[in-house]
């Protein structure tokens, strides 16, 4: 993801809301839009008004609740503080449209640039079957109430002045999940939504805001409970400095362990190895992304069969722990949202929070990463999950241990187009044994909760790996 | 060579350096981008961070868009 102001507001929002949670100073929780957006600053939407009002709507998503549920305009985000403090139950709905935000983008609508030379010709007129292109001083408009959208009229024009704007939204999203209501905002349809996080990274306007579990897992923090952070791979490069210091920056905010999930990447590959000599089916998929996962369950049953029954890594990890103490309190911490959705459904995660909120929390307490011992060992397979083909290259290794060699075949990133394959898997030909699906495009360090530029952190893993 | 320091403690780090210190200018240009632990401003009471540091005068909230106008304000004096 590059960097742009959204993702500052974002990454802004959240250590403002960490920081009043942790100094137990609700009243400033109110402040945050004035603070974000003081009087004379430069606005970014219509005004500075506007820009608070959307700005009060990210924190109470920061806060863990869905805008959606708003019943009182006048309840005060120290309210919604107090709300999630004193519980411990969220759902399963892990983004909220902030409808202020969103900009109404209209449904594939057609329009025709300053590039318009009002050209001689006008091959745009003639084509129109609605006859919506008019040619007035000197340049051609579209009629948008006779408009069909039909597209007819992009191919013709030699200046390619025609466009079809976007809806930015609905075009990210792989599976259609999101529809304009009456008034054109987005709303998000949790029952097809596979929470690939696509769309909030997509989003210009950040309309789509995750709902974030950090307050309850400071509420955790602040009881002397058993409190694991579960470090997904992707964790390398996420900040400055090493794994080590990154572990001894977490042990600092009052976790009682880290546990590198990495390790139990490591396992998932060789457990999959060993599903995979003794599968009934002709191949196997990987089954670490729960985006993928949820995408078969929702949208492609024919891929069922065929998904390794293994594991995820961060279940397996969270079993363990379990299992040496059912007491204690897993919390991953990742780049991904569809893991919330997974640990909603398991046992072995209580609370799932993104490598941004980590980050929001280390700058709330003033921790600074570089101060620590550098020095560390991690896991070289392991690791490798984390990046676009490294599920693959783990099982395939495994394998060839066992001397048994495999056509391996990656699918790196899921669109709109690889659904509908996945629809009819059963029909495509599969010149392969085994196949690694990852939602994200390069896989989890490009997860919508990622701090760093993929490019950056593609290389501190290679490093580790090496 | 005109040094530009780019905070890379946590604070900026996070807020956006992890970005900066990615873009590249021309070595002719005279600039030379990089990397400082955190140089301490980041623990005013109003944090904008991310920093960044040249010939002592500092730049606050730096996105690269406004690094950009920056190594081209600092490259006109020369
Ligand atoms: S892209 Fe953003 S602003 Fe546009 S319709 Fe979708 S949610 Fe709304
Ligand atoms: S499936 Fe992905 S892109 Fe679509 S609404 Fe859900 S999270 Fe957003
Ligand atoms: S982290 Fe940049 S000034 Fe402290």
């Amino acid at each position: 993801m590059i960097y742009n102001n959204i993702i500052h507001i974002k990454r802004d929002v959240l250590y403002r809301t960490i920081k009043s949670i942790v100094t137990k100073d609700f009243a400033t929780l109110n402040k945050i839009p004035y603070e974000i957006a003081p009087r004379d600053s430069e606005n970014k939407r219509c005004c500075i008004h506007k820009d608070r009002a959307v700005l009060k709507y990210r924190v109470m998503a920061a806060l863990g609740h869905s805008v959606e549920d708003e019943k009182d305009e006048l309840m005060q985000l120290s309210d919604y503080g107090f709300k999630t403090m004193g519980s411990t139950k969220f759902d399963n709905r892990n983004l909220t449209v902030i409808h202020d935000a969103c900009r109404s983008c209209k449904l594939g609508s057609h329009y025709i640039s300053d590039v318009c030379a009002g050209c001689v010709a006008r091959p745009c007129t003639s084509i129109c079957p609605k006859g919506a292109i008019k040619v007035r001083d000197g340049r051609a408009k579209i009629d948008t109430n006779l408009c069909t959208n039909c597209g007819k009229c992009t191919d013709v024009c030699s200046y390619k002045a025609i466009v079809k704007v976007p809806v930015p939204c609905e075009i990210s999203c792989p599976v259609n999940a999101l529809k304009k209501n009456d008034l054109g905002i987005a709303t998000i349809d949790s029952e097809i939504c596979i929470n690939c996080g696509k769309c909030i990274k997509t989003c210009p306007f950040g309309a789509i805001a995750e709902k974030s579990q950090i307050v309850y897992v400071l509420n955790e923090l602040r009881e002397k409970k058993t409190i694991n952070a579960l470090i997904a791979p992707s964790i390398a490069g996420q900040f400055p400095g090493t794994i080590n210091q990154i572990r001894e920056t977490i042990l600092t905010l009052g976790y009682s362990n880290v546990v590198d999930v990495a390790e139990f990447a490591a396992l998932v590959a060789q457990e999959e190895a060993e599903e995979y000599l003794h599968k009934k089916t002709d191949i196997l998929t990987s089954s670490c992304c729960p985006a993928f996962i949820e995408c078969v369950k929702k949208h492609a049953h024919g891929v069922e069969p065929y998904v390794s029954k293994t594991l995820s890594p961060m279940a397996m990890a969270g079993k363990d722990l379990k299992e040496k103490n059912p007491q204690c309190i897993n919390v991953f911490i990742g780049p991904c949202l569809a893991k919330k959705s997974e640990a909603y459904k398991s046992e072995y995660i209580d609370y799932v929070i993104s490598f941004e909120e980590l980050g929001a929390h280390v700058m709330a307490m003033d921790i600074d990463v570089l101060q620590f011992e550098s020095m560390g060992k991690y896991d070289k397979i392991g690791y490798g999950f984390a990046s676009s083909g490294g599920v693959l290259k783990g099982v395939t290794q495994n394998l060839r241990d066992n001397g048994v060699w495999i056509n391996g075949e990656k699918i790196d990133g899921i669109d709109k187009k690889q659904v509908s394959q996945f629809k009819v898997f059963n029909k495509l030909k599969k010149p392969y044994e085994f196949l690694e699906v990852m939602a994200c495009e390069g896989g989890c360090i490009n997860g919508p909760g990622v701090i760093v530029n993929p490019v950056i952190s593609k290389k501190e893993l290679d490093k580790i790996k090496s | 060579m005109i040094k530009i320091e780019i905070c890379c403690g946590t604070n900026c780090y996070i807020m956006g350096s992890c970005e900066l210190v990615t873009m590249n200018f021309n070595k002719n240009k005279g600039v030379e981008l990089v990397g400082s632990t955190c140089l301490g401003l980041c623990k005013d009471s109003v944090k904008r961070p991310p920093y960044v540091r040249i010939n002592n005068k500092v730049y606050s909230e730096v996105t690269p868009e406004k690094l950009q106008q920056i190594v081209l304000e600092v490259t006109n004096d020369l």
